[in-house]
């Protein structure tokens, strides 16, 4: 029980203090809101100011917990003495009784299962890989550390800010708990803005439509932050329109902070933002200047934190985005192509027309449902006929418009609310239907019902877990029996010294290991390793292309290798560059100076001797490429040697050498090409070379390409198993 | 309102501050696993590699056609040192020619490594092959040469001068 305390505090000591810092800010400006508006408000308000001094503690290196406790209570007593709980706002009208009598139990039932789940023990996909693993690593580590292997600790993680405040307390739970907060916050969202607008009736069936579908209570209930993102981007929403209605310029900057925290949660929020300020722009035309400053200063503040931390740590401030236009060593272009499109396609999807059917019934190829009750959203379109319904209609497609950049069913959620209160309007034209849709919704939504017609595997909620939350079960046995994962990070964390570091190529759940996870997937160093290890068992990698370009003895101060094919898919893939002359290769010096484009960093590689190693341009290949090696002074250099693999076959190369200081003149257009003997020892020097690199343990799932391979050839490799769990193998490297 | 833009300017200038190295010196030199090559002798070889003849013993041809590979007879025999006999495989990349299979008819291949038969494999179709197999390292000398061979049951032989024709070969040797 003791356990079950400190989760409860943690989660009821974030949002209080969220609360209560929005009632303070709320206060300062001089907002006057509805009374039923203020609470959801400044919970949304008071988040984005406790996310940022969060932030700004990791930034610090202070993230104590008697720091964050101090805090706390530091706001609370300033909220208590100023009176900021106090409200003498005006009531907004009432909502039919009838209704409530109908709703209410439904709001007990729904609420207690997702709390209950919330409560248990984190067994989510996300929730227990990088949303809690990177929050876990900022509390162990006091702050943000140079973090440049994990593309998941760039993206903006203003939701995650609050699930630290409340992990330093109550740990994973709690977190989750802070998200279910914001799973309560929606649907009341809704409901005021309807009554505020005169449609209280249809926004509370709107309301429940989203708080009960399958996918919305499920991720409000575990450690993500779509539930928590798409209720501040509603307050986006609902206070443009309580802008439009009071004009008071008093509700600018909250305008301009929800809006720059909803990017600052997700990137792929920034549509709030656009629509705040296009918002502002269509109602006062001209004289909308200020005002837009105003709201983008705000919104600036709660952005700039992360661009600033992402240019600081990993050289580009929407990392892991737009490596093309800021080109660093973290993210390479190809990983970026590649996620890009498989968040566009997911595997197992047919065809797009499978969508509808997929995100509202059957769940496991996008990962949950919304209910069968939404493929009757196209009807919302109806709605367009009262204003109302098209200003719902136009947030609807303006929140959902980056849908298409990633089609998980949960992607569908910021514009899920409007997509609700414009069905809820047509359907509340028909006296008595909106109750009943409700009404099977919530039926068809019951999670002993789900299952009778989603897919099996399907993301949603199973079981009521209560034992589980009230950690009448321990955690660790719920855990080891629930979540695989949570087994694996625990044979980690005990067969790993605490300084060790280890490869794995999938995720795991990083949350419950204090372990170095390097991911080979999730940054440019990880797609290095990744390569390094599999050159060894993949001959297309292997150097076994011989091609060499020779021309007249010369003196030449460099040689620069051009890349000339276009329009080919293959990157282009150097392993070693040797330059030779009177029939033997020259030794390669200190005073040598190496270029490469694009992948300047790279460089090395295809000059280390080392046969698993190799640049690459991490791209298709383009004429624009090369790799350049310049001397001191002039020295006599006969031929050049290029050794490379099988799978770069349709990239071409021509020779320029330096004749004289920016005088570069071709040399050879058609190299000579013979084939080298697979080498030896191959996986030995795999293994040293990610050891040298800091790894000292490989994680080798047996789905994972070589997974034989390791386990049977161990001395070939130089590794020793030390641990196996769930499919996955630990290896140590001798 | 002045200083409304600050934050984006800071933003900005912190956006261009990161230094990265544009030249790059050559790094530690790696030595070879498999330690220093001081043989002529390879574990494996292509038919373009200047040196394969070093390694052929018998039946093949000397004259490399398009570059890449030579005809065979009926025993072309190979030798290769090797400097390590763990986790080793015999690898053999060839073509049958539809031709010399129209008189030849299905072709049947044993494989031997140092005199031992390793495998006898049936091909009744024309077109490439890949053999591979594994060998117990107690068949190979370690830092000795080792001999390869592959016997074909019949070959081609051409009417006009009696040559024999086996297969088109493009690589043989040893591999992990």
């Amino acid at each position: 029980m003791p356990q079950a305390f400190y989760i409860l505090f943690g989660a009821v000591f974030t949002c209080l203090v969220s609360v209560a810092s929005g009632r303070l800010l709320l206060q300062k400006l001089g907002v006057r809101l509805y009374k039923q508006e203020e609470l959801p408000f400044a919970l949304l308000c008071g988040s984005a100011l406790l996310s940022s001094l969060v932030f700004l503690l990791a930034a610090a290196q202070l993230l104590y917990k008697g720091v964050l406790l101090a805090a706390g209570a530091a706001i609370l007593l300033l909220a208590w003495k100023r009176r900021a709980f106090r409200s003498e706002a005006p009531s907004l009208s009432p909502l039919p009784r009838g209704l409530l009598w109908i709703y209410t139990p439904l709001a007990l039932l729904f609420g207690v299962f997702a709390f209950v789940h919330a409560m248990a023990p984190e067994t989510s996909p996300d929730g227990t890989t990088y949303h809690l693993g990177l929050v876990a690593r900022y509390y162990r580590e006091r702050g943000f550390s140079f973090l440049t292997t994990h593309m998941y600790a760039n993206l903006t993680q203003g939701i995650e800010m609050l699930f630290l405040y409340a992990y330093a307390f109550g740990r994973h739970s709690a977190a989750a708990l802070v998200h279910f907060c914001f799973l309560l916050a929606l649907p009341l969202l809704m409901v005021n803005h309807a009554r505020r607008n005169r449609f209280g009736p249809a926004g509370l069936g709107a309301a429940f439509l989203v708080g009960m579908s399958p996918v919305v209570t499920l991720d409000g209930a575990s450690a993500y932050n779509d539930v928590a993102v798409a209720a501040v981007m509603f307050g986006v929403f609902a206070l443009a329109g309580i802008w439009d209605e009071t004009r008071s310029n008093r509700l600018l900057p909250v305008l301009g902070l929800l809006a720059g925290f909803s990017f600052g949660s997700k990137y792929t929020a920034f549509p709030a933002l656009l629509y705040a300020l296009g918002f502002l722009f269509w109602r006062r035309r001209g004289a909308a200047w200020r005002p837009a400053l105003t709201v983008l200063a705000a919104a600036t503040v709660m952005i700039a934190p992360w661009l600033i931390k992402n240019s600081i740590v990993v050289a580009n401030p929407v990392s892991p985005f737009f490596n093309r236009v800021f080109e660093n060593p973290y993210v390479n272009v190809s990983f970026e192509q590649e996620y890009s499109q498989s968040m566009r396609n997911y595997p197992g999807l047919k065809s797009h027309w499978e969508i509808p059917l997929e995100v509202t019934i059957r769940g496991h190829v996008l990962n949950g449902v919304l209910g069968p009750v939404f493929l009757l959203a196209p009807l919302s379109a109806l709605a367009l006929r009262s204003s109302a319904g098209r200003r719902l209609v136009a947030a609807g497609i303006c929140f959902g418009a980056v849908y298409a950049a990633n089609i998980g069913t949960r992607f569908l959620i910021p514009s899920l609310p409007y997509v609700a209160l414009a069905m809820a309007l047509v359907f509340s034209r028909l006296r008595g239907v909106l109750p009943v849709i409700v009404l099977v919704h919530a039926i068809s939504a019951w999670p002993p019902v789900l299952k009778k017609y989603c897919a099996p595997y399907a993301w949603r909620l199973d079981e009521f877990r209560l034992r589980a939350a009230l950690r009448l079960e321990p955690e660790a046995d719920f855990l080891s029996r629930k979540w695989p994962s949570y087994a694996v990070a625990r044979m980690i964390e005990h067969s790993m010294p605490p300084d060790a570091s280890v490869l794995t190529f999938i995720q795991t759940g990083e949350a419950y290991t204090a372990r170095n996870i390097v991911v080979a997937y999730q940054s440019a160093f990880g797609n290095e390793l990744g390569g390094i290890l599999w050159t060894p068992l993949v001959p297309d990698y292997q150097p076994v292309r011989r091609v060499e370009f020779a021309f007249p003895r010369q003196p030449l101060l460099g040689i620069r290798l051009r890349q000339t094919s276009a329009g080919t898919p293959d990157h282009w893939t150097v392993n070693e560059v040797r330059l030779g002359d009177a029939g033997k290769e020259l030794p390669r010096a200190p005073d040598w100076r190496l270029r490469a484009w694009p992948n300047p960093w790279g460089v090395q590689s295809a000059f280390d001797n080392a046969c698993v190693t190799r640049w690459s341009s991490w791209r298709p290949a383009n004429p624009d490429m090369f790799i350049s090696v310049e001397f001191p002074a002039p020295r006599n250099v006969e031929s050049v040697v290029v050794e490379t693999s099988t799978d770069v076959a349709a990239t071409r190369m021509e020779l320029d050498g330096l004749t004289a200081p920016e005088q570069w003149l071709r040399l050879v257009i058609q190299p000579k090409e013979t084939q080298l003997p697979p080498p030896l020892g191959l996986r030995r020097e795999a293994t040293q070379l990610i050891k040298e690199k800091g790894i000292g343990y490989l994680l080798v799932h047996e789905n994972d390409l070589g997974s034989a391979d390791f386990a049977q050839k161990q001395d070939l490799w130089g590794i020793a198993l030390v641990g196996e769990s769930h499919g996955y193998r630990l290896y140590r490297i001798q | 309102m002045r200083y409304s833009i600050l934050p984006a300017i800071v933003l900005l200038a912190a956006t261009g501050c990161v230094n990265m190295p544009e030249t790059y010196a050559p790094p530690m030199q790696r030595l070879p696993q498999a330690g220093p090559d001081t043989s002529k002798l390879k574990h494996f070889v292509a038919m373009n590699d200047p040196m394969a003849m070093e390694h052929i013993l018998r039946d093949v041809n000397p004259s490399l056609e398009g570059g890449m590979w030579r005809w065979t007879g009926q025993k072309p025999t190979f030798r290769f040192f090797l400097p390590t006999t763990r986790h080793l495989s015999f690898v053999m990349d060839f073509s049958l020619h539809a031709d010399t299979m129209k008189q030849t008819g299905p072709v049947t291949i044993s494989y031997f490594i140092n005199g031992r038969p390793l495998d006898k494999i049936s091909y009744d179709k024309p077109g490439e092959q890949h053999f591979e197999k594994a060998i117990d390292p107690s068949w190979l000398l370690k830092g000795s040469v080792n001999v390869a061979s592959a016997e074909l049951d019949k070959v081609f032989i051409a009417e006009a001068d009696g040559a024999q024709l086996g297969l088109i070969l493009m690589r043989a040797g040893f591999r992990e």
